[in-house]
């Protein structure tokens, strides 16, 4: 046998057809998956077996954590190698099992894998399980004639359990026989063992009737056996896994290597994620290959990227809810075949498995008051599930967070059926407080506020131009000083020169009046660009940086001559290189572009150093700098200004006079209410119509997004009908959220994204969280007679649309919402800018 | 563009017909209310809400109906709806409010129902 190199083909390609009644992990080409368990592994059997007996060896370890790669991959190997060892594998049916149909199919691959190797034909070893006739012709051909003989007899018997019974040990038989007569010896490999426990009750034939004509088979077969099962005596619940000679437990991928892993699967599924990203969530998935897989599958089925925390967060939880692993769990919980357990019984003792998470109150062993007596099989039926683990002492949830998740949940839906939503909202807030990447963007979000804070209160001052003109410091520029190392300094003499002379005389640059801000995700650029920033490692120097953009007018009245943005980049990068600049410019530029927009003021703020190269660059560049202390300086000047003249922020925002535009100049913006303003409206590439609105929380404004998503679904070839529900639904989710913000200074975010399939909707507040099940399920006859007569909206949103979830985010709660198409029509032309 | 509080309503014979218009939100839901209230005051308990010039309603509107129908039927009165846009009406049924109010397509269904069903009764 060699235990040679990767083959250069994807594994994903190769050898799915080996027994494939069980998924199992695929492995994308060039990925060394398990690479060193595998050469651990190797030299581990090589020790045991030795020339001579035979090696007994149970692989074990959780669900999806690549044993059947490694049985597959050492089936190639072996099939390969032509060092005279056969290899045989076969896959114990997941549930329900039927012992009859297995062992009938169990022999007939055995018979056909035998073949293969014989005649060394690796199609025939790829291909799906073929008739028994067909084997049988293939067996005789090539003189396997106890194979043909042992699948002809069964095919003669009636199917039953103990027909099952004996077409296993027919096989092994035949296949010691075979072994012995060609001078081989041959390796049987079993997957999926422990559906040989768990289905029991699905059947007559026991574990022991499977599994022992395998042990008492003669020695010229090498047995390795993989499987959930763990070891005897870990579960004190659960069977026995059989006398194996020796054990191999296969772990979690480390954490770089399960990073590798998904990086490795999304680049081949042409995912577009940030890297840094997903390496903070990897965790939630525990390293396990199949769930990295899955979550990488499913991502990659999104039109949409995954490039903020909370949007893989809503991925981790349509895994947890609705995900492969979620549905393995389910039908191991409510099994279609035998029911014996009702779910209010699994969540009462799953919920004492969660109590116990964290570990305050430990142990609580089996059979102590924790557990009732009755409550052991269903203890039993979780183990087995994984979804309760016996660490030799207690039981408890297990360590792996989407299990843990799937299992709240399922207490939560089964046990409280008021709380999911709550539970759902719970589970990711406290997941978002988790990760590194989150408190960035914490950190990030406060940056806005206070940024957006600024905009909004100062307009119409005059600033200290050194505070925001860093890089005019000429002096560092021509000498090659950075400048960061010069901004103290002004800084100082600024702050210092304030205190002497009127603020006035300092003041050189005048800051606008700022009707709205809206934070811009980063701009990594396109096409290679794109690629070349997901490599970064999570310390590279070309992380993205995000801007807050201000909305302004040069005076109080809304000019449309006088509309400009100022672009606010926060960059949190140790040194500014010409890569964040050239990053910069494309943003001001696409902002520009996008927004209509014909003065654009940019303003990086970052207390980073700058390069020899960015310095120069800068000469080139229309760009304010600040440091962060400046920014406080700044602050604080114009408060101080603030209070000098008498005038109030809140009086300004107030008043936002609105007068009657110049005369060839009616802009849409003139018709639009005060504070009303649509951030963003076109087609994207994939012909989405995507508009963008942000609202000031006032009466009536929900009608404005209503009638726009309405509009919209039109166009997208929704139906009348349909269109009505989405724009009724629309106006009750900006209902909510406009009657759950702090107060009028705040906004309502609407984006609407419309396609033929499809339309999503993503309202948000900023303000008070609203947790949906806080509302009870609205009863009309208790309505019509109780003191509270609402409480209707969420309900209603519910039975129009078909996917709603709420989420809290930093600033308040968002709502997602989405309807399909049931009949996607040819689309109307998408509606252009407006 | 944001439409201002409106509410007509017609007396007739043996009851009257309340014509809210544009949107129902719960503001109009309350003048709709104060407009029934006066005429209850004056002896009027059957009345028809005709939605024909009501183009959306939303759910505080509902609550404002919910509350006159409570008031209607404490009087011992009768309280119909009639020409609701489909998905206004739509919207009733889901919240399942069309169970506890006679909703008609039309006006002269609502008014034929009345004089038959409730003069009877009188």
């Amino acid at each position: 046998m060699t235990s040679a190199g990767l083959r250069p083909q994807s594994e994903t390609t190769r050898g799915l057809a080996l027994g494939g009644s069980t998924a199992w992990t695929p492995s994308p080409a060039g990925v060394n998956l398990h690479g060193q368990t595998w050469t651990r592994f190797m030299a581990f059997l090589a020790a045991r077996a030795g020339d001579a007996g035979p090696a007994d060896v149970l692989l074990h370890g959780p669900s999806g954590i690549g044993k059947s790669y490694l049985l597959r991959r050492f089936y190639w190997e072996a099939f390969d190698g032509q060092d005279a060892q056969i290899p045989l594998i076969a896959t114990v049916a997941p549930e329900p099992f039927r012992p009859a149909d297995w062992s009938r199919r169990f022999l007939s691959e055995i018979a056909q894998q035998w073949a293969a190797f014989v005649c060394r034909d690796p199609a025939l070893a790829e291909a799906n399980a073929l008739a028994p006739s067909r084997v049988v012709e293939i067996c005789h051909r090539a003189r396997l004639v106890a194979l043909a003989d042992a699948l002809t007899e069964f095919e003669e018997l009636a199917p039953s359990a103990d027909a099952g019974a004996l077409a296993v040990r027919w096989a092994f038989e035949a296949v010691a026989h075979a072994a012995a007569a060609l001078g081989h010896r041959a390796i049987l490999m079993l997957d999926g063992v422990e559906n040989a426990f768990w289905n029991e009750g699905g059947g007559t034939l026991s574990l022991a009737a499977v599994v022992e004509p395998l042990v008492d088979a003669p020695s010229a077969l090498r047995r390795i056996w993989a499987g959930r099962t763990a070891p005897r005596g870990a579960h004190p619940l659960l069977p026995p896994v059989p006398a194996t000679g020796d054990q191999w437990e296969v772990h979690p991928l480390p954490f770089e290597a399960a990073a590798e892993y998904a990086a490795r699967l999304a680049r081949e599924v042409r995912l577009d994620y940030d890297n840094h990203l997903l390496n903070d969530y990897l965790s939630l998935w525990g390293g396990i290959p199949r769930w990295l897989a899955n979550f990488v599958r499913k991502a990659a089925e999104s039109p949409r990227s995954l490039t903020m925390a909370d949007q893989l967060l809503q991925f981790y939880m349509e895994d947890v809810l609705a995900g492969a692993t979620a549905q393995r769990l389910g039908r191991a919980l409510n099994p279609p075949v035998g029911s014996f357990f009702e779910p209010a019984a699994i969540a009462r003792v799953a919920e004492k498995c969660l109590a116990q998470e964290g570990g305050a109150q430990r142990p609580a062993l089996v059979g102590s008051a924790s557990f009732a007596a009755g409550d052991r099989p269903v203890l039993e039926r979780l183990a087995r599930a994984e979804l309760a683990v016996y660490d030799g002492q207690e039981w408890r949830a297990p360590d792996v967070p989407v299990l843990a998740d799937f299992l709240a949940l399922y207490v939560a839906c089964h046990f409280h059926r008021q709380s999911r939503m709550r539970s759902e909202m719970a589970i990711k807030r406290r997941r978002l407080a988790e990760t590194p990447q989150r408190a960035r963007e914490r950190d990030f979000a406060a940056s806005c506020r206070r940024i957006s804070l600024l905009m909004h209160t100062f307009r119409g001052q005059n600033v200290p131009g050194p505070l925001l003109a860093a890089h005019r410091a000429d002096a560092g520029v021509q000498t090659g000083t950075a400048v960061a190392d010069q901004v103290p300094s002004h800084q100082a003499a600024t702050l210092a020169a304030r205190r002497a002379a009127p603020v006035s005389s300092l003041a050189r640059i005048r800051i606008p009046y700022c009707i709205s801000t809206f934070v811009v995700e980063p701009d990594r650029g396109a096409g290679a660009d794109r690629t070349a920033a997901q490599r970064q490692s999570p310390t590279g120097s070309a992380r993205a940086i995000p801007a807050v953009v201000g909305w302004c007018f040069e005076e109080p009245g809304y000019y449309r001559s006088e509309e400009s943005i100022w672009i606010a980049y926060v960059c949190d990068a140790k040194v500014i290189t010409t890569d964040e600049l050239s990053q910069i410019e494309r943003t001001t530029s696409r902002l520009s572009r996008e927004l209509n927009v014909q003065q654009t003021v940019s303003w990086l703020i970052t207390d980073a150093r700058f390069s020899p190269q960015a310095l120069g660059r800068l000469a080139d560049l229309v760009l304010y700098t600040s440091t962060w202390p400046a920014f406080e300086a700044l602050g604080e000047i114009l408060l101080d200004t603030s209070r000098e003249s008498g005038s109030t922020d809140a009086d300004e925002h107030r008043a936002a006079p609105t007068r009657t535009h110049p005369e060839g100049d009616a802009d849409r913006a003139s018709q639009r209410p005060s504070g009303m303003r649509i951030a963003g409206a076109g087609s994207e590439g994939n012909g989405a119509s995507v508009v963008e609105l942000r609202l000031p929380p006032r009466e009536n404004m929900e009608l404005i997004a209503a009638r726009t998503t309405e509009h919209i679904a039109e166009t997208c070839g929704f139906s009348a009908e349909a269109a009505g529900q989405i724009r009724m639904a629309t106006l009750e989710a900006c209902l909510n959220a406009i009657e759950h913000s702090v107060n009028e200074e705040k906004e309502v975010r609407v984006l609407i994204e419309g396609t033929p399939e499809k339309i999503s909707i993503v309202v948000e507040n900023e303000g008070l969280v609203f947790d949906p099940q806080s509302i009870e399920d609205p009863r009309i006859e208790e309505k019509i007679h109780g003191s509270s007569k609402r409480g209707w909206g969420v309900k209603l949103i519910e039975k129009f649309m078909d996917r709603v979830v709420f989420e809290p985010y930093d600033r308040g709660t968002r709502m997602r919402m989405e309807k399909r198409n049931p009949s996607p029509a040819r689309v109307r032309p998408a509606a252009s800018r407006t | 563009m944001i439409e201002k509080p409106e509410v007509e309503t017609v007396e007739r014979e043996d009851h009257a017909v309340v014509y809210p218009h544009g949107y129902l939100n719960g503001s109009k839901g309350e003048q709709i209310d104060l407009a029934c209230a006066d005429l209850m005051r004056k002896g009027v308990n059957r009345i028809i809400i005709n939605f024909d010039y009501a183009e959306t309603i939303n759910t505080t509107g509902v609550a404002s109906l919910l509350s006159l129908l409570e008031r209607v039927g404490r009087r011992k009165g009768v309280l119909c709806f009639c020409n609701l846009m489909s998905a206004n009406r739509q919207m009733l049924d889901v919240l399942d409010v069309s169970r506890a109010v006679l909703i008609f397509d039309d006006e002269e269904e609502a008014r034929r129902h009345l004089t038959e069903r409730h003069a009877s009764a009188d």
